[in-house]
């Protein structure tokens, strides 16, 4: 009886996990100034129950961020304003980022971890794991206008 | 059946593309603090007053960091979109135009005075300068730069975007490194400001200042002389209001012999799809005129980019 409640639960929440929105729970903050032209360095936290976290969930998180959060100024770094403009523009465009999200990880082609060790931190009963990303912005500004996800400098003229 | 395909697609890019705005031009130029700062001044005579202004020419020919700042604005520029005009290039051709420029006057003798930097902006074209100049900072043996870009409308010489911050401290890295740093580092912040002037053009028009002035040639004609029971003034007002965006435009000041309007928003565009300006703007207000029962003769003169003078009385 359990294991048939299970199903149908499974069953009906199945339609929503397939939307963008439904992101891990993560953070994105500074991850250090970048003198590579085009680029962003961030710092992505990503909470997970235990400390089994994959590249591609960092990664996943760190494009999200880029996207939908932005990084505010601190330190050497300087503010990154959200570059899909505010996390509206995700439900907006919900095809794209759904695909761009999803099974064919377009997100992929954007970012590149550190290859530094990941480091852990215990919160409450979860643990955040994070490690430095690479944005490529200037590359995902271009595709992003390209998509019409957002407006160029030059749109309308 | 072909044939007409052919003739409906061409009908349809045609439209396409008279609907497609004119991408405003952009021109990098020195601040006139920098080039200060840098003895790049000259003394010039403006109609008998001797005044300091920027010597954009030497600054350009002489100054490697100015053209390195020049070239990468204009890559980062142009990766957006928007290839920059060249102010040299500029520069030069004023300097052919130099003699041209002396015998613009009207026929009662009439000038306009115009700065250098009036003339740059006309000769270039250039609706938006980026203004810029940085600082070198040195603690030590630590090297920084203070950097500020300023994006001014050249209509109306109103700053319409701006980005200006102080680099982290090098002692290795070389100035021109830590300008390309500096203005890598400001550049989205400073398009997204620069995005917002743009929608602002699309939605409300290009801002400009219309002066209208009578010729006092005897002919008794002023801006208080009676057309059909209006007022010359009032019937330039009516105009004014018609042909705005929004019918937006604030008249500052006016008596029976000028009035002074400012704030007034341009169409980006004709009814024909081309581009508009300030000068096509008030000739239209010209040609207005010289229709009956008016039956004005009147000059138009321009300053810059956003600037006319409509002389009403002749040619």
């Amino acid at each position: 009886m359990k294991k048939f409640v299970l199903g149908l639960l499974v069953i009906f929440l199945a339609p929503f996990s397939s939307f963008a929105s439904d992101m891990f729970e993560y953070d994105v903050e500074c991850g250090g100034a970048i003198s590579k032209e085009g680029y962003y360095m961030v710092k992505v936290w990503v909470y997970s129950a235990n400390k089994k976290v994959t590249p591609d969930e960092l990664k996943k998180a760190a494009v999200h961020g880029a996207l939908f959060r932005g990084v505010s100024a601190s330190g050497e770094c300087r503010s990154f304003k959200p570059l899909a403009g505010s996390a509206i523009a995700e439900s907006q465009h919900k095809d794209f980022f759904n695909s761009f999200f999803g099974a064919d990880k377009q997100y992929l082609s954007y970012v590149t971890l550190a290859s530094t060790p990941y480091e852990y931190i215990k919160v409450s009963k979860k643990y955040k794991v994070g490690t430095i990303a690479i944005i490529s912005k200037d590359a995902l500004r271009k595709d992003l206008e390209k998509a019409g996800v957002i407006r160029g400098l030059s749109t309308g003229f | 059946m072909k044939k007409l395909f052919l003739s409906a697609l061409l009908v349809f890019v045609s439209v396409l593309c008279f609907s497609q705005a004119k991408k405003p031009e952009i021109m990098v130029m020195p601040s006139d603090v920098w080039c200060n700062e840098k003895g790049y001044m000259i003394t010039s005579d403006n109609q008998g007053v001797k005044e300091q202004v920027p010597d954009y020419k030497k600054a350009v020919k002489t100054d490697k960091e100015l053209t390195n700042v020049i070239s990468k604005l204009g890559a980062l520029m142009a990766d957006r979109g928007f290839p920059l005009k060249d102010l040299s290039a500029t520069i030069s051709g004023i300097e052919q135009r130099e003699a041209e420029e002396r015998l613009v006057m009207s026929k009662s003798g009439s000038t306009i005075a115009e700065s250098l930097l009036d003339k740059i902006r006309r000769v270039a074209k250039a609706d938006i300068i980026l203004s810029v100049d940085w600082t070198v900072n040195q603690l030590g043996p630590k090297k920084s730069i203070t950097y500020n870009l300023q994006a001014l409308d050249a209509y109306t010489n109103k700053q319409i975007a701006a980005v200006q911050g102080t680099g982290s401290p090098s002692m290795t890295a070389e100035t021109v490194l830590l300008l390309e740093e500096a203005i890598v580092a400001n550049m989205d912040e400073f398009a997204s400001r620069l995005q917002v002037y743009f929608d602002d053009l699309f939605t409300n028009g290009r801002e400009v200042s219309v002066r209208i002035r009578v010729f006092d040639n005897g002919s008794g004609i002023d801006l208080e002389s009676e057309f059909d029971g209006s007022e010359l003034s009032e019937i330039i007002d009516d105009w004014m209001y018609e042909n705005t965006v929004e019918h937006r435009y604030s008249k500052l000041d006016g008596t029976e012999n000028y009035i002074d309007f400012s704030q007034v928003r341009i169409p980006l565009y004709r009814e024909n799809g081309r581009a508009m300006d300030t000068e096509y703007f008030v000739r239209s207000l010209s040609k207005y005129l010289r229709q009956a029962p008016y039956n004005l003769q009147s000059k138009v003169l321009t300053r810059g980019l956003g600037e006319a003078v409509l002389i009403i009385g002749e040619k």
